[in-house]
């Protein structure tokens, strides 16, 4: 029984996995922490989380056409398996919750100040359940009008501010100490390209051949506009860039072209507006996916209401300062999900010969 | 509370009948736990019971055995 019998193609899948990985990342620009050297640390982070990439992808050619929930059962047997699923719906649950209090946490602190925070939570909620219920051909159609727009105007923002733009703010090259910026590399890798979700998207793209392909060619066009982003609020900002909770707003503000061509951070907003609303939906859409897979439903519609109430009754962080603090908590509880478990899932299921020859 | 309750109640109203007429017995079980979960937890709030934050939590947890080389 098939929960989702959408379609997606190769070309939906990359910018899928695009939304994925930028999502907050560009405005809550990673590896930030290292100042003027945040450009080369997303650079190194590429290349760990094409390795955590290639982990996911070497588990999702080896089980063609299943979902995380049902390699867990493959491979960990039935009662064991259905605990990791659970696991990882939690987490799951848990990073759609970051993502929604982090979205409506940017609108009202720059935008909407006398607002209740509440608000923007129901609304990005409500319009992300309206997305999941119509299932992953819509997101995927989402993806494909959104994310052009916020490349081509995050260039543009940067194409204006070259003006601004100071080469000597990139001085000294590589100041930070070697073990802060391995960490930094870390964290980058598995805060930006994690790529945990694809394996519950993957079986739906239409040519499993190329999967492969399109995720490895999405991580480097992410990660090319996540650099250009840092290169950009560094040579705009220099060092003050590490104390703004948001650089990419605070520099693409400083735009002035005789007082007309000005206060283009509204770009920056309407950006986060669509890249979060999608990361939040894609994530929304696994936790309710990945729920009706693990219970066994005929169908994953009944179950996106309630998870929608949960996400809106806010359990993590109450204030900002609680979210810089648990940006150099989050990789401890991310390794276990994205990289030891997917290992252990590989070396099992190939130590067990898995899967059998069965349909 | 009335709030609380009517919207909950238009959830319900919402997606139980479909479930219900196609039979799916399973659904409206698990619809009506995880429903009936948020509720409590919503009610709790409404009538002054302070949750913790999962994350503070987790900082609380992790942050002390930090080395010093990870920025605070």
């Amino acid at each position: 029984m098939a929960l989702e019998k959408g379609k997606i193609s190769s070309s939906q899948l990359i910018f899928l996995v695009i939304a994925e990985m930028l999502g907050v990342g560009f405005v809550i620009p990673p590896g930030a922490t290292v100042n003027q050297d945040a450009w080369i640390a997303i650079i190194f982070a590429l290349f760990g989380g094409l390795l955590l990439v290639l982990v996911q992808l070497s588990l999702a050619a080896r089980f063609p056409g299943k979902t995380l929930v049902r390699i867990s059962e493959l491979v960990y047997g039935n009662f064991l398996g259905k605990l990791i699923s659970l696991l990882y719906i939690l987490f799951f649950f848990h990073i759609a919750s970051l993502m929604v209090i982090d979205f409506s946490n940017f609108f009202n602190i720059l935008f909407m100040i006398s607002t209740p925070f509440i608000v923007f939570m129901i609304l990005i909620t409500l319009v992300a359940a309206s997305a999941v219920r119509n299932g992953i051909e819509v997101i995927a159609r989402c993806a494909q009008f959104i994310i052009p727009i916020v490349f081509i105007s995050t260039i543009i923002t940067g194409i204006l501010l070259a003006k601004d733009f100071n080469l000597e703010n990139f001085q000294p090259v590589l100041e930070a100490s070697a073990p802060k910026m391995a960490w930094i590399v870390y964290r980058t890798a598995i805060f930006s390209f994690s790529p945990l979700h694809f394996l519950m998207i993957i079986p739906f793209t239409n040519k499993q051949g190329e999967v492969k392909k399109s995720v490895i060619k999405a991580t480097f066009i992410s990660a090319s506009l996540l650099i250009f982003v840092a290169v950009r609020n560094i040579g705009v900002l220099g060092i003050t860039g590490s104390i703004y909770t948001y650089p990419s707003f605070q520099a693409v503000r400083l735009i002035n072209y005789g007082e007309i061509l000005t206060r283009l951070e509204i770009l920056i907003a309407l950006n986060f507006m669509g890249s979060g609303f999608l990361q939040y939906a894609l994530t929304f859409y696994i936790t309710t996916l990945a729920g009706a897979q693990l219970l066994n439903l005929r169908t994953y519609l009944p179950l996106v209401l309630p998870i929608g109430v949960l996400l809106t009754f806010q359990l993590h962080y109450y204030n900002i300062v609680e979210t810089m603090e648990y940006q150099d908590v989050y990789p401890f509880i991310a390794t276990v999900f994205h990289v030891i478990i997917p290992v252990m899932t590989l070396i099992i299921a190939s130590i067990r010969k898995l899967p059998r020859g069965e349909s | 509370m009335l709030g609380i309750i009517a919207v909950f109640t238009m959830i319900a109203f919402f997606e139980l009948p479909g479930l219900i007429r196609r039979k799916y017995w399973r659904e409206v079980i698990a619809f009506s736990l995880l429903l009936f979960l948020g509720f409590v937890l919503y009610t709790l709030r409404h009538f002054g019971v302070k949750f913790p934050s999962i994350t503070r939590i987790l900082i609380d947890l992790i942050q002390p055995n930090l080395p010093g080389w990870i920025s605070k």
